[in-house]
């Protein structure tokens, strides 16, 4: 062996040589020498290149899977059929969480195939298997599509990329599929606050931490006038002009504070209109708290602004006449009031009413009322100044202020005018209408010195101007108030002595002189007062009348009668009671009702047994209403008696379509006719109208027996009076009765 | 482009892939190409392990070597190329007249 092996070194040693030798001669620019057979002989240093880069491919591999690996997105190649070749981790490990069977996941299967065999609604499946087929062809360099692929609790997608394998000789595809779901999340996020952005109908605004305007929808287009490449690039401020320094000094320290704020400004719009918006800036800050951008948001409130402004006009202004109604007055006597007391001046308030005013809308409508009204308002604006205010605080009643007056003579002057300015004819509506007006005044500070005093005394002066005969003005007077103060005073004690049933009925018997028999009573109010004692209509009708306890004591007093009437019936007295209706009783309707209701209540009592007292001048008044209102009660079986008759002048024409069935002779005539013959004819010529027109005709006043046979002898023979009998109290009726019947006295009134 | 005969030239490079002066004479052959020969040039590259049938009968007995396979006789050029004067003068091309 020793000897082989001492002969195989020398070769090699000699190839050695040999291969130096050709090193040598070819200057080392060849790798391979062939023999002359063509046997190809690789030299050693050819050979060691080729083992180093084998190596290094071998290590470039390595690391490439390596990378590939590491990727998340998952990977595979595919062969120039679509079989898959090799996978990456995340591939594998996707397919196995998929529920992949195959521990390659696929390695091996033909993807196109496993496309081809997805459902035909799988579009993404079809198109992804014609686009690597499109690529395997040459007909397309890649393919990209979007897939969404929801897991059960948490949507994701993909992005399945796929490329030509150029590196593998006998092509191929390398096919990807990266999860994109944050991408995608980010996305949707963006295009929905897109969205928002573009679909709000607030305008936004948003900028850049210097202020500079980047991006604005077309919200805010739409409410600034400007277009978008008007306002981007420009600096967001708001118009000094408008909301003055302050605000944006208020605002940069809100930001700073807060990062946030909120208020109402006024800006211009494009074309010059000035428009209220409520803004609201934010701040967007980055991870280290630095300012990223300002986001603006505004909203076009002018119109509601409008809206507020109208509401609070109609809050303040009367409807009809545009006037400032009772609270705007208020407010603006309040002011007046503290300038005047600042600055020393005086103030006069003046209550207005219009004298007469309801007659114009009973005759001639309410439309008409109305357009007198709105025809005051406009002839007090033209009569006043700029710094009076002018209101209407009711139906006819106006209150004005007139501020910086010098005094008393100067209102007078002013309201001088104003009356006789008032009172001028107006035409409204085909009917020629004028009104005269009373005016109250108070003087701040003299009458008085707040709001409430002032307008209460003016209020006062106004009725007092009423009650010294209308059409004039006048300033107020402490003694008026004194008196209505007593009047107020004493209203209270009447309500008083309602609830404590201190108010009785006396009765006055009515005889018949041809026979003495006594035909009804009527009842005579009387207050029994704790202090004064019984006291006569005359000390407290006058308080009752007008006042709104009218109706109440009305209804007492009937209600009383009525109780009396049941009593007198159980005793089998039977006569006729007659209870006074007051004026403003009988215009209010629901009297015959209420009349009615009440003979109701107190079952038994024949309608004709109750008398209503209607004075002649009252009667008279509102005549349609009264005439109703009686023709009512008359249906109701209740009789109607004229009282006073004779001093309301009543002509014939009235007088004859008065539903009454009795006409008492005022007593004043009466008690006077024996001495004057005047009132004698007047008494005779009742009589006989009364007759004339199929009347019952009843004296009163009646005070000795002389008078009552003159009467008898002009044929009136119901009388009443002090001659018969004083009223008395409901029980001495039996003891007078009885008394009455005894004297006889009727018998000597007609010869026999 | 230089000045030369109109005719295709017709070039075999022979090399054993993989070896650094076969991949030398490669890339030299792909740039004196461009640079003198244009499109008028056939470039044949064969590897000898590949085909060492034809390499006998080209009479090729090492490698890198570049046959001129239209010149008359052939001409064969042995080496990486690194120098590509001999080249040159068997195309009749003079260095001076390259254009870039």
């Amino acid at each position: 062996m020793n000897g082989q092996g001492d002969e195989l070194a020398g070769l090699v040693a000699q190839l050695r040589e040999i291969e130096d030798r050709i090193v040598e001669l070819t200057g080392g620019s060849v790798d391979a020498v062939v023999d002359r057979q063509g046997r190809p002989w690789l030299l050693s240093d050819a050979q060691q290149e080729l083992r180093e880069r084998s190596e290094l491919q071998r290590r470039f591999s390595e690391q490439q899977t390596a990378l590939l690996n590491a990727l998340p997105a998952h990977i595979a190649l595919l062969d120039a059929r679509g079989k898959i070749i090799d996978a990456n981790e995340a591939w594998r490990h996707f397919g196995a969480s998929h529920g992949m069977v195959d521990p390659d996941s696929g390695v091996g299967s033909n993807y196109l195939e496993l496309c081809d065999a997805a459902p035909a609604d799988v579009v993404e499946a079809h198109e992804t298997a014609a686009g690597i087929r499109a690529i395997l062809a040459g007909e397309a360099d890649s393919l990209s599509l979007e897939y969404p692929c929801h897991e059960p609790d948490r949507p994701r997608w993909f992005n399945l990329v796929a490329a030509p394998l150029r590196s593998h000789p006998q092509g191929g595809v390398v096919v990807m599929h990266i999860d994109i779901t944050d991408r995608k999340l980010a996305e949707q996020d963006l295009q929905r606050a897109a969205s928002l952005f573009r679909a709000s109908n607030d305008g936004v605004l948003i900028t850049d931490p210097d202020g500079v305007i980047r991006d604005v929808n077309p919200a805010y287009t739409r409410i600034s006038g400007f277009g978008s490449e008007e306002l981007v690039g420009q600096r967001a401020s708001v118009h000094a002009g408008l909301n003055g320094p302050e605000v944006d000094h208020e605002i940069e320290q809100s930001l700073e504070a807060r990062g946030h704020w909120s208020g109402e400004l006024r800006d211009r719009r494009k074309n010059g209109d000035v428009y209220v918006q409520k803004m609201s800036v934010s701040v967007v800050t980055g991870e280290h708290g630095q300012v990223l951008n300002y986001i603006i948001v505004v909203t076009d409130i002018t119109r509601i602004k409008a809206h507020q402004a109208e509401l609070d006009r109609v809050a303040h202004h009367d409807a009809l006449t545009g006037l400032p109604n009772r609270r705007l007055m208020t407010d603006r006597l309040e002011q007046a009031l503290r300038y005047a007391r600042r600055h020393g001046e005086a103030l006069a308030v003046c209550y207005l009413d219009l004298d007469h005013f309801k007659p114009i809308n009973d005759r001639c409508g309410h439309t008409t009322g109305d357009h007198v009204l709105i025809e005051v308002a406009r002839r007090l604006e033209v009569g006043l100044r700029e710094s009076d205010t002018i209101s209407r605080i009711g139906g006819d009643e106006f209150v004005l202020l007139l501020p910086g007056i010098a005094g008393i003579g100067e209102v007078s002057q002013v309201l001088d005018r104003l009356l006789e300015a008032l009172q001028k004819p107006l035409e409204v509506d085909g009917h020629t209408v004028s009104v005269s007006s009373s005016i109250g005044v108070a003087l701040f500070p003299e009458d008085g010195e707040d709001a409430d005093t002032l307008l209460r005394f003016a209020d006062q002066a106004m009725y007092s101007a009423k009650a010294s005969g209308r059409d004039r003005h006048l300033r107020f007077d402490s003694r008026t108030l004194r008196q209505s103060e007593a009047r107020q005073s004493s209203l209270q004690s009447i309500l008083e002595g309602l609830d404590q049933n201190q108010f009785i009925l006396h009765y006055q018997p009515k005889v018949d002189l041809r026979d003495g028999s006594l035909v009804g009573v009527e009842a005579l109010v009387r207050w029994q007062h704790p202090e004064h004692g019984l006291l006569l209509p005359a000390e407290f009708m006058d308080f009752v009348i007008g006042s709104d306890h009218e109706i109440r004591f009305g209804e007492y007093v009937l209600e009383m009668a009525l109780q009396q009437l049941t009593h007198w019936q159980e005793q089998q007295l039977e006569l006729q009671v007659s209870v006074n209706i007051s004026g403003n009783e009988l215009r209010q309707s629901g009297l015959a009702e209420r009349i009615t209701s009440s003979l109701a209540r107190h079952g038994g009592i024949h309608p004709a047994r109750l008398e209503i007292e209607v004075l002649e001048t009252t009667a008279i008044k509102d005549i349609s209403q009264v005439l109703l209102t009686l023709s009512l009660c008359r249906e109701a079986g209740v009789q109607v008696s004229l009282d006073d008759f004779g001093t309301g002048y009543s002509s014939l024409t009235v007088f004859q379509r008065l539903p009454v069935d009795t006409l008492k002779i005022d007593q004043s005539f009466v008690r006077d006719m024996l001495q004057d013959s005047n009132d004698r004819s007047i008494v005779e010529s009742v009589i006989h109208m009364a007759r004339a027109f199929n009347r019952n005709v009843v004296a009163e006043g009646v005070e000795t027996m002389e008078h009552a046979r003159v009467l008898l002898k002009m044929g009136c023979f119901q009388v009443q009076g002090y001659g018969i009998a004083h009223p008395m109290e409901p029980d001495a009726m039996h003891g007078w009765l009885s008394e009455w019947r005894g004297r006889r006295s009727w018998e000597a009134l007609t010869p026999r | 482009m230089a000045v030369m005969s109109e005719e295709l030239v017709h070039l075999r490079l022979y090399v054993s892939r993989g070896s650094p002066n076969s991949r030398m004479a490669m890339r030299n052959i792909e740039t004196i190409r461009q640079q003198y020969l244009g499109d008028r040039c056939r470039l044949e590259v064969i590897d000898l392990f590949e085909e060492p049938l034809r390499a006998l009968e080209d009479g090729v007995m090492m490698t890198p070597m570049l046959l001129l396979v239209s010149s008359d006789p052939p001409v064969s050029i042995i080496g990486n190329l690194s120098d590509p004067t001999p080249l040159l003068q068997a195309l009749e091309v003079a260095p001076d007249e390259r254009t870039g």
